[in-house]
């Protein structure tokens, strides 16, 4: 009869524990260390997208420009071409080199003395210069992926202090007195690991490509070097 | 130049939408998940008593002023509204709306089952008191009649035929002794006036409250006359005016507990709505209240405490524990994890309970307070 009735005065709302609703309802400590760690995790990922695009161009770039060097195209051409233009990676060594090689023959006195290490002392400079670009910020998500569990964990732990709060002050051991603070705790550690995962990961993985990428500078910036040197060797004897 | 910064914030935008937004599967699985458990609780004595006396000492159903039912509504609106609502709805509607034979008609076939599997006392002996209806005579007509006046006479005699199962668990508890001895009268009472109202099927629309009114009023009706007309009667306009008042105490609030005379409380809603509460009815939750009271042995100095703990506990159709009672909330208190046990072990020391099966939907799962105030 009457219990239809009953049954829809009844419908109560329903407390919805979404993660949002946790946020909110969380002790504003517990809200900061939130809110940083989701900076951090955004600026992480800022870093990790740029160190991913930087290094594909940066590879694309070697493979293309490897492929002009050794196909028996004049150093002088490319050289020319290329120092017009703001280089990066394997041509800027290029054109550091080649540029300090034509310096050394202007004027009427060459000064090929010391050219050899003149010219091995631009490339360590110029390969430094782009290893350090490489690695710039990688440090940035070392440092999110170490201590992101733990300030998610500092977190986590005055959730706790709050949940216990809640009993002492209800007197009360309820699930629904524990419950809000332990869940805010846990959501505190869990948004420390979202961003710290990533972070390591990325962190291992795009610190090995600079140190690939830095490699193969070195060993190109060595082949040039010989291939200089036997120039320089031949001039001395002519 | 640098799509990082870009990129990563319309990523957590992304991701932070898609938590707002929800996961469509996953919400699906949190709303099959929640279920309401039937909500009982035990409210300290006192109060109850000094509402129930005045309705006590009313006659069956006329007495019984709606007027002293709705202040004490309008005093204890929020937890007492449930308690309210049983006593005022029986004498307003059966004055207003004395017809209303469709709630009697349906307990009367309800009850025939039962009586079948539990012989105890409750149901087989509200049967014969129904005199008026033919229907339930055939089945124990012999049985009801005679403990009806007997009981009334002498209600303590009389408990032993009636409630054998509950009145072994009290005799373990010494310290219970009186009180048990109390409450084995009222159940008396109770089990009579269950009797007459479930004679007329009027039982599922009656309340608890109504139970030990209607025992008094019970009592004295067998002790000056035959009393079945006017039971028969009473129950039938608590039944009439029952669903009234349950719509409106549901109205009033979510969840409104009714204290039943002595020893019960029914509380009617649930949270969430999903809970037909409004079927129990105050009878039949009283009688699972104080089956569960029979067995339950509070540790010495919590009632002083003013410590009560709540426990859920699932139960089969044939009124057996499945499964564990689990503590729902527990006092931080030294005599807490006591009182949480005494309870736990009053639950699983009084079954199987004595339910309506064709209601299994509703008590299927029930959340019981324990306030050991009630019980001193």
């Amino acid at each position: 009869m009457n219990a239809d009735v009953a049954q829809v005065a009844l419908a109560a709302p329903n407390a919805s524990i979404s993660l949002l609703t946790l946020f909110w309802s969380a002790h504003i400590v517990v809200k900061l260390v939130m809110a940083g760690l989701f900076l951090a995790s955004v600026w992480c990922w800022a870093i990790i997208v740029d160190k991913i695009v930087l290094f594909l161009r940066t590879r694309r770039q070697m493979d293309h420009f490897e492929q002009v060097f050794w196909s028996g195209q004049s150093l002088e051409d490319l050289y020319r071409t290329l120092s017009a233009r703001n280089n990066n990676g394997m041509p800027a060594l290029f054109v550091a080199a080649m540029r300090e090689w034509k310096r050394s023959h202007e004027g009427g006195r060459p000064a090929i003395g010391s050219l050899q290490q003149r010219i091995d002392k631009v490339m360590d400079v110029t390969i430094n210069r782009e290893v350090e670009r490489f690695n710039s910020n990688l440090l940035v998500l070392a440092t999110i992926g170490a201590s992101g569990p733990f300030i998610g964990l500092f977190g986590t732990v005055w959730g706790i202090m709050t949940a216990f709060q809640g009993i002492a002050a209800s007197k009360n051991t309820s699930l629904a007195v524990v419950a809000p603070g332990i869940a805010e705790a846990l959501f505190a550690t869990a948004i420390g690991l979202v961003a710290s995962i990533p972070a390591v990961i990325a962190y291992n993985k795009l610190s090995s490509d600079a140190g690939a990428l830095g490699n193969r500078l070195e060993t190109f910036a060595d082949e040039f070097s010989a291939i200089l040197s036997r120039q320089i060797d031949e001039r001395h004897a002519a | 130049m640098r799509p990082g910064l870009p990129a990563s914030v319309v990523l957590h935008a992304a991701l932070i939408a898609w938590i707002v937004v929800g996961l469509p599967w996953k919400r699906a699985a949190e709303d099959a998940v929640v279920v309401d458990a039937m909500p009982i609780e035990f409210v300290p004595v006192a109060d109850v008593a000094a509402l129930k006396l005045g309705q006590k000492t009313a006659k069956p159903k006329d007495e019984i002023t709606p007027k002293e039912t709705k202040q004490a509504a309008k005093e204890t609106e929020g937890t007492r509204a449930g308690t309210d609502a049983r006593e005022e709805p029986p004498p307003p509607v059966p004055e207003a709306k004395p017809e209303l034979p469709m709630p009697q008609p349906k307990p009367e076939p309800v009850k025939a089952p039962e009586p079948m599997p539990e012989p105890p006392k409750p149901e087989p002996v509200r049967l014969p008191e129904p005199r008026p209806q033919p229907k339930p005579e055939p089945v124990k007509a012999p049985e009801p009649k005679p403990d009806l006046p007997k009981e009334a006479e002498k209600a303590k005699d009389l408990g032993e035929g009636k409630l054998p199962i509950p009145k072994e668990p009290p005799k373990d508890t010494k310290a219970l002794d009186k009180i048990l001895e109390d409450q084995k009268k009222l159940d008396d009472k109770k089990a009579e006036e269950k009797r007459l109202a479930d004679a007329k099927a009027a039982a599922d629309a009656k309340a608890k409250a109504d139970a030990k009114a209607a025992a008094d009023r019970a009592a004295k009706a067998a002790a000056d006359k035959a009393a079945a007309d006017k039971t028969a009667e009473a129950a039938k306009a608590r039944a009439q005016f029952n669903p009234g008042q349950i719509s409106d105490i549901l109205n009033k609030n979510r969840t409104g507990s009714s204290a039943a005379p002595v020893q019960q409380t029914a509380s009617l809603g649930s949270p969430s709505g999903r809970l037909n509460v409004a079927r129990m009815t105050q009878s039949e939750t009283d009688a699972l209240v104080g089956q569960i009271k029979r067995c339950w042995n509070p540790p010495i100095g919590s009632a002083e405490a003013g410590i009560g703990v709540t426990l859920r506990f699932s139960m089969n159709q044939d009124g057996t524990l499945s499964g564990q009672p689990e503590i729902i909330e527990a006092p931080a208190h030294p005599l807490g994890p006591a009182l949480a046990a005494s309870a736990r072990r009053a639950l699983m020391q009084c079954g199987p309970y004595k339910m309506p099966p064709e209601k299994y939907a509703a008590w299927r799962l029930v959340e019981a307070t324990f306030n050991p105030k009630d019980v001193f």
